[in-house]
């Protein structure tokens, strides 16, 4: 188990970092652009994962468990947040049968 | 003080099973009980918790102050929580639990000394308030304002912790209190990230595209804590986050706050003058009090902190009092509708002046806490060079006068045929409000000392 941070350390530093960022953009447009709620939650997870990767990958350059601790929170935050966004689209649903973002348009002025 | 956290989440896990065995009456005056306490602990020096934090939560000087406000709003609203039970709402154990948990991550936010517990404080609150905005769950709007609410709740924490790791890539710590060195074009990139997620958090244009519709959606009582809480942890955060990395923020920072307030005071009162909608009217409002607001970050540090805090003293006292009325008004009429007020000051005379003032002190009348705030601000602005923004300032605050006067003038301008009436203890939390609110106004000087 000790040689992983090596073997992580085997791919330059620049690419973690170009990689996470190509990943968060993606889901970023995801997020602005997709109709469905679920497809949505999805580019959230995505953009949560890019940031993961970039500091595990950080982690394992400097040697810090900081970083790793910090994936973890965000891990059992992102679990609490994606199951009561489910609960809030579950009572949606119930009230309007769908799960398109566009025929939610109650609120606007 | 640490003490404060541990009340606040035991207290939270004892009203949710007050709600579960149906204990109904007891959940008021233990959530009291909790904030009371947790107010009470705060003064209190306890070196045992430290042992086990070190370094990762400071609860000492504006932490402790913000705090105070913090805990000080959620004891004023908790009261009121009471009338939301009366409408159906059989789930008032798990909303209070929820709501303690939502002042417990926001006391978190301000006395956050690690970008980890930062963002610990973040989530507890926002989870929090999700489930606040969905509170009335059998209507389309409030579920609709909690989805909203969620989904840009959750993107604003994305880019957020994009920026932590982008810093944490360069600097190697998630401490505040390691800064070191100058910055560079990344960590520059990273503070663009933290900075448009607190702009997103706290609705600041251009990014307030979601405030209105939220606010309007969710219950009102829960709107009050809302641009009240939700907003004093998030300005208390970005304090301490630009106190501690003073030698690392981008050098054109004022200038990127300065095109914000710009935006802000513009378009948030051009947009708050064509609604129809009060609390639509109120989150505007919010927004451009957030402009306001941002005047004190320009050249920030621990010396002029005092300014801010005072500015959101006024601003919290006055959006909860609007609200609250508003609260009242929509649940005589049925609707929150700028007609629904007309003829107020005759069929509740003491709502429509307690109204009228709070009003008042949110455009910036002389004699209320409002003035005063907006003085102290504006004077910061003009200190550090940026006079020209302040002419914007005082033409933004002309410009709201006209719809803050719109209200007004619908509530004072016609006769209403029935009287209806609000119980005692309500009003006198109300006028509680106001009097510190004008007592701040006449006398600034009790308030700025403690703030200092």
């Amino acid at each position: 188990m000790n040689h992983i941070p090596e073997i992580i350390k085997t791919i330059p530093f620049d690419h973690y970092l170009i990689l996470s960022a190509a990943l968060f953009f993606i889901g970023m447009i995801g997020v602005l652009v997709r109709k469905n709620i679920i497809i949505v939650f999805m580019c959230i997870e995505i953009m949560l994962n890019a940031v993961n990767l970039l500091l595990v990958a950080s982690a394992a350059y400097r040697g810090d468990a900081a970083g790793q601790v910090m994936v973890l929170f965000i891990m059992a935050v992102a679990a609490a947040e994606v199951s009561l966004g489910l609960a809030i689209i579950v009572m949606l649903y119930k009230n309007l049968q769908t799960t398109n973002i566009d025929l939610f348009n109650q609120l606007k002025g | 003080m640490m003490l404060a956290f541990v009340i606040l989440t035991l207290f939270s896990v004892l009203i949710l099973f007050l709600g579960f065995a149906k204990q109904r009456n007891l959940i008021i005056p233990v959530s009291l009980l909790a904030v009371i306490l947790a107010i009470g602990s705060i003064y209190t020096k306890q070196t045992f918790w430290n042992h086990y934090l070190a370094d990762m939560i400071d609860t000492e000087g504006y932490a402790s102050v913000i705090s105070l406000l913090i805990l000080c709003t959620g004891l004023g609203l908790i009261p009121f929580l009471h009338l939301f039970q009366k409408r159906g709402n059989e789930e008032l154990g798990d909303f209070l639990g929820i709501f303690l948990f939502a002042l417990m991550g926001g006391m978190l936010m301000v006395c956050s000394q690690n970008y980890m517990i930062l963002f610990l404080g973040i989530e507890i609150l926002s989870l929090s308030m999700y489930v606040l905005a969905g509170a009335d769950r059998r209507k389309v709007k409030s579920n609709e304002a909690s989805l909203k609410y969620f989904i840009t709740g959750s993107f604003t924490s994305a880019v957020f912790l994009f920026g932590i790791a982008l810093i944490y890539a360069t600097r190697g710590s998630l401490s505040y209190l390691q800064v070191s060195g100058h910055g560079d074009v990344i960590t520059d990139l990273a503070f663009i990230f933290i900075f448009v997620s607190f702009a997103l958090k706290i609705a600041i244009v251009p990014f307030h595209f979601w405030a209105p519709d939220v606010y309007e959606g969710t219950p009102t009582l829960f709107t009050a804590a809302m641009s009240t809480v939700v907003k004093v942890a998030a300005f208390g955060a970005l304090f301490r986050i630009i106190q501690f990395n003073q030698a690392i923020l981008p050098v054109w920072l004022d200038w990127f706050f300065a095109i914000l307030i710009l935006a802000t005071l513009l378009l948030g009162n051009i947009m708050a003058m064509s609604q129809r909608s009060v609390k639509r009217l109120l989150a505007y409002s919010g927004i451009v009090q957030a402009g306001f607001i941002l005047f004190g970050f320009i050249h920030l540090t621990g010396d002029t902190a005092w300014v801010v805090i005072y500015y959101l003293l006024a601003y919290t006292l006055s959006s909860l009092v609007c609200f609250i009325i508003v609260h009242f008004v929509e649940e005589q009429s049925g609707s929150d509708d700028i007609d629904s007020f007309t003829g107020l000051a005759s069929s509740n005379p003491t709502l429509a002046i307690l109204m009228t003032l709070a009003l008042i002190s949110l455009a910036g009348g002389p004699l209320t806490a409002g003035f005063i705030a907006k003085l102290f601000v504006l004077n910061q602005a003009v200190v550090y060079g940026f006079a020209s923004l302040v002419v914007v300032a005082v033409i933004s605050t002309l410009m709201s006068v006209y719809y803050y006067y719109k209200i007004i003038n619908a509530m004072f301008s016609q006769s209403a045929d029935q009287k209806w009436n609000t119980p005692l203890i309500y009003k006198g939390i109300l006028l509680i409000f106001i009097l510190i609110t004008i007592s701040a106004g006449v006398v600034p000087g009790w308030f700025t000392l403690y703030f200092k």
